[in-house]
């Protein structure tokens, strides 16, 4: 895709001052790109991280190819980005466990995540990955207050939760997966059983 | 609908510290996997847990750090959860003993405090037994009006805690009372000098006193000729003396402007300030201010006396 026909995130315009501000551009695993301001780019550690250390000039930006992003696609990148821009410019929380966390979903926070599970699901990862801290923030609290006023069986239903025995069922699975032999040696171990063996030796 | 347990490790301890103390319990209840993940997210003392002990329908709340009102949990439906009740059971006051086990676990804290109402000698002799082999200290020890007087001194003389709270008009033995740091003496008592100068008691809030005008004078003297150096707060209310300024007789005292405004913390931490007043200065050079409010119920006056330092 051309950059020309990019989904270029939206931008205050009147907020870009006249001197020259850089637009980096990102393509998601599903080659949409998008154009990022500078300024924006920080509230994501990972994405100013990776800037910094590739030193782009502003002809660089332009002519350089995109910088991928492998794990997160297009659909979640640019809620992402909106996200970023809206909140550029703000600090950026610390959470270093010696204060409570309080976290409130802001109006714009609240209608960009108004958005179905799998999405949000996939929102929780891109901030994840990217380390942005305060879209986890927010994107947690969103899936904290499914919670309230369930029961543990609706927790289950809502959060798809495994129960003990699913999980024992899944975690024998894998062991089996990982080693055939395993799975044999036990279905030789039942046969001898139902002939009426005492020991398995 | 999100599968919760695949989502990222931060993204999950982000999630569960947001989750309320009532949701973090019920998330625990879905499976091993699911304790284990609450009992690794929470923060360790990030709650207090209080025990409500009565004859019938005992309980369990719980104070987050971050909030001022606390969270009553469904202990009876817990006791379900943890099969220790089935549907139809009566409940059983001591089954929030393993209740609170479980919160505590799950929430990484100790048992913070116990509210005592009337039980019986037998149940309180549990209670103690159980606390003694979890954990060697107790916070906060409230004993309500229902808590008859033999049960009363079991509780003084086997539950220590850091803060007393009082509300029970058979306490008189004061002596009892000053094992304690803090002392909150919600009605009618008669605390007076002797009994702060023999406790290490910290902060001392008596409401609706009975002592009289020269006893709270004497208390004042004390303070500044040094005697009871570790009272750094003391607030007594329903003063019915009219002369309220005899209260500070033979006490020198700068008089502070309205502007002149004092921060300091009450009698439950609370952050507090002091608008004027007078300071008075004790023998090592330690300052304290002294407030009196005139405060009016219906027809009555009522005077409201603060040292703080």
């Amino acid at each position: 895709m051309s950059v020309e026909n990019a989904p270029v995130v939206d931008v205050d315009e009147a907020a870009i001052p006249v001197e020259k501000k850089m637009y980096y551009r990102f393509e998601s695993n599903d080659k949409k790109e998008f154009r990022v301001s500078e300024l924006a780019i920080q509230q994501s550690e990972t994405l100013n991280r990776l800037v910094e250390a590739m030193g782009y000039t502003s002809e660089d930006v332009e002519n350089k190819p995109a910088i991928a992003i492998e794990n997160i696609d297009g659909k979640t990148l640019k809620l992402v980005f909106q996200w970023c821009e809206h909140h550029k410019g703000e600090a950026i929380p610390v959470d270093d466990g010696s204060v409570p966390k309080i976290v409130e979903i802001p109006e714009f926070d609240a209608k960009l995540m108004d958005i179905d599970n799998g999405l949000l699901f996939k929102l929780i990862w891109a901030a994840d990955y990217l380390n942005i801290v305060q879209l986890l923030n927010v994107s947690c609290k969103k899936v904290a207050n499914m919670a309230q006023g369930k029961t543990p069986a609706q927790l289950r239903r809502v959060y798809l939760l495994p129960s003990d025995e699913e999980d024992e069922a899944a975690k024998r699975a894998a062991q089996e997966a990982q080693d055939p032999r395993a799975r044999e040696v036990e279905e030789e171990f039942e046969e001898r059983k139902r002939q009426g063996g005492n020991s398995f030796f | 609908m999100v599968k919760v347990l695949n989502i990222p490790l931060l993204a999950l301890k982000n999630l569960i510290s947001i989750l309320g103390p009532k949701e973090k319990i019920d998330f625990s209840f879905c499976s091993k996997k699911c304790r284990r993940a609450v009992k690794i997210c929470t923060r360790k003392d990030s709650v207090q847990v209080t025990v409500n002990y009565k004859s019938a329908k005992s309980y369990v709340s719980v104070l987050p750090s971050d909030s001022k009102k606390d969270v009553k949990l469904d202990t009876e439906k817990i006791s379900e959860m943890l099969g220790l009740l089935n549907e139809g059971d009566l409940w059983i006051p001591s089954l929030v003993l393993p209740c609170a086990d479980y919160i505590c676990d799950v929430l990484n804290s100790q048992v913070y405090g116990i509210v005592f109402s009337n039980s019986s000698m037998a149940k309180l002799v549990n209670l103690q037994k159980w606390l003694e082999s979890r954990q060697e200290t107790l916070e906060y020890c409230e004993i309500t009006e229902s808590v008859p007087t033999n049960q009363l001194f079991y509780i003084l003389d086997n539950f220590e805690a850091e803060f007393l709270s009082v509300d029970n008009t058979y306490f008189l033995d004061y002596e009892k009372a000053i094992k304690s740091k803090v002392l909150y003496m919600k009605n009618y008592s008669r605390v007076n000098l002797s009994h702060i100068e023999k406790s290490n008691l910290t902060k001392v809030e008596l409401r609706s006193t009975l002592l009289a005008r020269n006893e709270i004078n004497e208390i004042l003297r004390a303070w500044v000729r040094g005697s009871i150096p570790h009272l750094s707060l003391l607030v007594i209310t329903g003063i019915t003396n009219h002369n309220i300024m005899s209260l500070v007789d033979g006490i020198e005292l700068t008089e502070l402007g309205v502007n002149v405004r004092n921060r300091y913390k009450g009698i439950f931490n609370e952050p507090k300030v002091i608008a004027g007043g007078w300071t008075v200065r004790r023998s090592d050079g330690e300052m304290a201010t002294i407030k009196i409010v005139i405060v009016r119920f219906s027809n009555k006056y009522s005077n409201n006396f603060c040292i703080n330092s």
